[in-house]
């Protein structure tokens, strides 16, 4: 039973990749030959088959001639669409492939066994064993909708989604994974501004049935994560003096090159537009930190302490 | 017994490189294609011998020859080639390969596996139209001595000596650790390892190593993956937890709210002018003064458990501390 329905899949198939113009379902089913007589039957195993093969990414196209009637409807295969391209991937490549997909674990378990098998085969366990002891751990996050975020920016397409409520068009441009989350920036449609938008937070996304509705710049710059950047206040770049202690910390948090000086301590310097968020990362640090300059940031941080201090002591 | 769809599947991936390679094995294709040999044997001659395009006649039909177990196909021109991997495919693959990339990129030992993993991407990138700067990848992985030392001790097998800062004493203390595997969880990178002076399991921040000193002595525990499962390592010793047993009440702003949403709260109540009463775990005294001092100025501490009260009391002095460094 499973070896009829193989077969007759593999023949139509075979009609959609064969044909020269579009084929209707009667035709399909004539040429096929291993369909029910019944009618109903028929329609029934025909559209389970033509899901069957869309699930596995075989681009069905569906035309419809004349009016609504359904037999007026016709299917056919680009070839261009259907057959992967050229990629003259070397065994040593392929390889390779297997070893990242061995290495890294999306966490939603996205499988990349039957993507290797139409490179060439896949090699279960290739990898794991050979590499250094963090690579097996490695685990990155990764949204259902990052497939059709990825589908847009290869065929160029403009997305329509929802964001903070607000609806959005957007042209993407670049897909980034930084800190723990996946940002998508592209050129609002709305606004003609780039902007970075969280994945995670994009609902009702729809992607356009067009392609190459518009060219991605040369150079794309990614989401800025460091919040203090984003603000109202007039620009200033804040020098800030870090004990030695928290020199790692203040480079992995808060994104900088520290400079070291002779004397084990570091100075940095920061691009700030929004001045409380600012004081609020340098306060983080207690008094293991100083700004240094603009002497702005230092009163305005000042002024903070001396408030919490008057409160504090009228409230004790 | 395989479904027929899994059969489908690995058909139309198996025949292209089938004919690309003039011929296989059974036992080859059985390995590559991860399709049973009696399955594939009767897929091969028992179906895939009767398909063809129509009128199905011999000169149409798929020919297959079989022989001492190896396989030639021909007349298959219409499975020639495999289908284009979907978007999730494609996806997926290119961001794993990246992320290797990442992570190997330094490591000298792994050059012929950047340089072939470069070049597999970038053909992978070309068949799906897209520019891999298009796509980026930050691998989290610090590239500083202090992470370098540790992988060399993970590497060796050998013990390290680290100063660790505690976020919720604001001291440091000095440890012999035996480095077992790094760990990324929550936006940040931590190192499993056993330490010596709390005699357990531990995980360390890395951003809250400040030093790192490898030592010669071997590990001579052996560390199984079950000891270092986040669900039984402890977790939250060395660094933030919040303690069951000490609380404090806080009368913020609403413009301060969004600590309801970042912190666990055991109780929030409106209060006049938009203002909220929250009582929420907390760690430390310091780890509390740390939250104040990033709250709005005018915010009250209504009520505290004792042990947090007690260190509140040096709230003001280290307000005084921070205040003498810009007194200059």
């Amino acid at each position: 039973m499973a070896s009829t329905k193989l077969e007759r899949q593999l023949k139509l198939l075979a009609e959609l990749l064969n044909a020269e113009s579009p084929r209707t379902a009667q035709e399909l089913r004539k040429k096929v030959g291993m369909y029910p007589d019944d009618l109903v039957a028929f329609r029934r195993r025909f559209s389970e088959d033509k899901k069957e093969l869309k699930n596995m990414g075989v681009p069905i196209t569906v035309l419809s001639v004349g009016d609504s009637n359904k037999d007026t409807e016709s299917y056919y295969v680009e070839n261009a669409d259907y057959y992967l391209p050229d990629l003259d991937l070397t065994e040593q490549e392929l390889a390779a492939l297997n070893y990242a997909a061995n290495s890294v674990h999306l966490l939603n378990d996205m499988t990349d066994e039957e993507a290797l098998r139409k490179l060439g085969g896949y090699q279960q366990g290739l990898g794991v064993e050979t590499l250094p002891s963090e690579t097996s751990h490695l685990r990155i996050s990764s949204d259902d909708i990052l497939p059709t975020l990825f589908e847009a920016l290869t065929k160029k397409s403009r997305i329509e989604f929802m964001y903070s409520d607000h609806p959005r068009t957007l042209e993407p441009y670049l897909l980034q994974f930084a800190g723990e989350k996946w940002y998508l920036t592209g050129n609002v449609v709305e606004d003609n501004a780039t902007k970075s938008f969280r994945a995670d937070r994009m609902t009702d996304v729809k992607i356009s049935s067009n392609f190459q509705e518009f060219s991605i710049p040369d150079e794309v710059k990614g989401a800025n994560l460091l919040s203090f950047t984003y603000g109202d206040d007039t620009p200033v770049t804040a020098l800030l003096r870090i004990d030695s202690s928290y020199i790692p910390w203040v480079e992995q948090n808060l994104d900088v090159d520290v400079d070291v000086e002779p004397d084990g301590s570091g100075l940095a310097k920061f691009s700030v537009l929004n001045y409380d968020i600012f004081i609020d990362r340098v306060l983080l640090l207690l008094d293991h930190a100083e700004i240094l300059e603009p002497p702005i940031l230092r009163q305005q941080l000042i002024k903070r302490l001396q408030t919490i201090q008057d409160t504090w002591g009228t409230h004790k | 017994m395989m479904k027929s769809s899994e059969r489908l599947e690995r058909l139309i991936s198996m025949v292209p490189w089938l004919i690309e390679n003039n011929g296989a094995s059974i036992g080859e294709l059985a390995s590559r294609f991860q399709y049973p040999e009696e399955t594939l044997i009767t897929d091969l001659t028992k179906v895939l011998f009767f398909v063809g395009p129509h009128p199905h006649t011999p000169g149409d039909l798929i020919e297959i020859n079989l022989y001492e177990g190896e396989v030639w196909i021909n007349q298959a021109q219409f499975l020639a080639k495999p289908l284009r991997l979907k978007p999730s495919e494609a996806f997926s693959l290119l961001i794993k390969g990246k992320m290797l990339l990442n992570l190997i990129k330094d490591n000298p030992d792994s050059a012929t596996t950047s340089s072939l993993l470069n070049a597999a991407l970038a053909k992978l990138s070309t068949s799906v139209s897209l520019d891999q700067e298009n796509i980026e990848l930050a691998s989290g992985i610090p590239n500083n001595d202090i992470y370098q030392s540790i992988q060399k001790g993970i590497e060796l097998g050998t013990k390290i000596a680290i100063s660790y800062y505690s976020f919720n004493n604001d001291k440091n203390t000095e440890r012999v650790v035996h480095p077992v595997a790094f760990n990324l969880s929550d936006r940040y990178r931590y190192l499993d390892a056993y330490c010596e002076m709390a005699e357990g399991y531990r995980t360390f921040r890395l951003d809250r190593i400040v030093e790192v000193q490898n030592l010669s002595d071997p590990i001579d525990i052996i560390h199984s993956e079950s000891e270092l499962d986040t669900n039984t390592s402890k977790v939250g010793e060395l660094n933030f937890s919040f303690a069951d047993s000490e609380s404090a009440t806080l009368l913020i702003n609403s413009e301060d709210e969004w600590i309801i949403a970042k912190y666990p709260t055991t109780n929030v109540e409106v209060q006049e002018n938009k203002q909220l009463l929250v009582t929420l775990p907390v760690s430390t005294g310091t780890w509390l003064g740390r939250l104040l001092l990033r709250l709005n100025p005018e915010t009250k501490v209504v009520a505290t458990t004792e042990a947090i009260s007690e260190s509140l009391n040096d709230f003001n002095s280290l307000i005084d501390r921070i205040l003498n460094r810009y007194e200059s």
